[in-house]
């Protein structure tokens, strides 16, 4: 083997060695999950008060968004966006997808008139994000400890 | 061409860009614990990087008190990438 061959495979290998230190590092508890499960049902069950105050929901909603992203970095010292490139953005985009129609059905079947049906829309929401979040989880630390380390 | 970078290659700098990989951003603490090494070799080779365009550093107040966060810059992430795609290219050939 080559100098220039096994200095290449020693800088991957250490490479991976950092990358599986950050995985080792992550640490999203059942609390996380839930509260981007919630955050994202919010959105929904928003749907169900007069225009007033859904804003206000909405104002928030948004807030949280924030929130969750300041228990992130103090919790782990880093922020991951779900946005970022990579394996989880396919994720992302199916979570969008999954929850876009339950949020649409909230505002065209449900509203204030029907608080019951936006409630139960909110609680499907919720439980869809909180598994989507695991998924993406489990691609994300795939990712860290795979090949597509870029 | 090559996409070998010299900026990247020393084995420090390959791993903090790795690890800007796979985050948005990080705590310069964080960053130093994974990598392990101490705060000056931390800072001297975030200034290498940042020189070069490839991270970024901000203060942020948590917590009461200032702290410094590092993000991989576009420009980075391109750099890495094709720096990694050599790198295997090396060791596969």
């Amino acid at each position: 083997m080559t100098d220039e061959k096994a200095d290449a495979r020693d800088a991957l290998a250490a490479l991976q060695q950092t990358r599986n230190s950050l995985a080792a590092s992550y640490d999203y508890p059942f609390a996380r999950h839930l509260a981007f499960g919630l955050l994202m049902g919010s959105f929904v069950a928003a749907q169900a008060l007069p225009t007033g105050l859904r804003m206000g929901a909405l104002g928030l909603a948004l807030a949280g968004i924030f929130l969750i992203q300041r228990w992130d970095r103090r919790r782990t010292g880093s922020f991951i966006n779900g946005y970022r490139p990579g394996a989880t953005r396919k994720v992302t985009a199916l979570l969008l997808l999954a929850v876009l129609p339950i949020l649409v059905a909230a505002v065209v079947f449900g509203g204030p008139e029907r608080p019951t049906l936006v409630l139960a829309l909110a609680g499907l929401a919720t439980l869809v994000c909180i598994a989507f979040s695991y998924w993406w989880q489990a691609v994300y630390l795939r990712e860290l400890g795979g090949e597509d380390a870029s | 061409m090559s996409g070998f970078d010299p900026v990247i290659h020393p084995p420090a700098r390959l791993q903090i860009m790795g690890v800007l990989g796979g985050v948005s951003d990080i705590a310069f603490e964080k960053l130093r614990e994974i990598v392990g090494v101490s705060d000056s070799v931390l800072s001297k080779h975030l200034s290498a990087l940042a020189q070069a365009g490839y991270v970024v550093t901000r203060k942020t107040p948590l917590d009461g008190r200032q702290r410094t966060w590092v993000e991989r810059t576009a420009k980075g992430r391109k750099a890495f990438e094709q720096h990694l795609a050599e790198l295997r290219r090396l060791a596969g050939g």
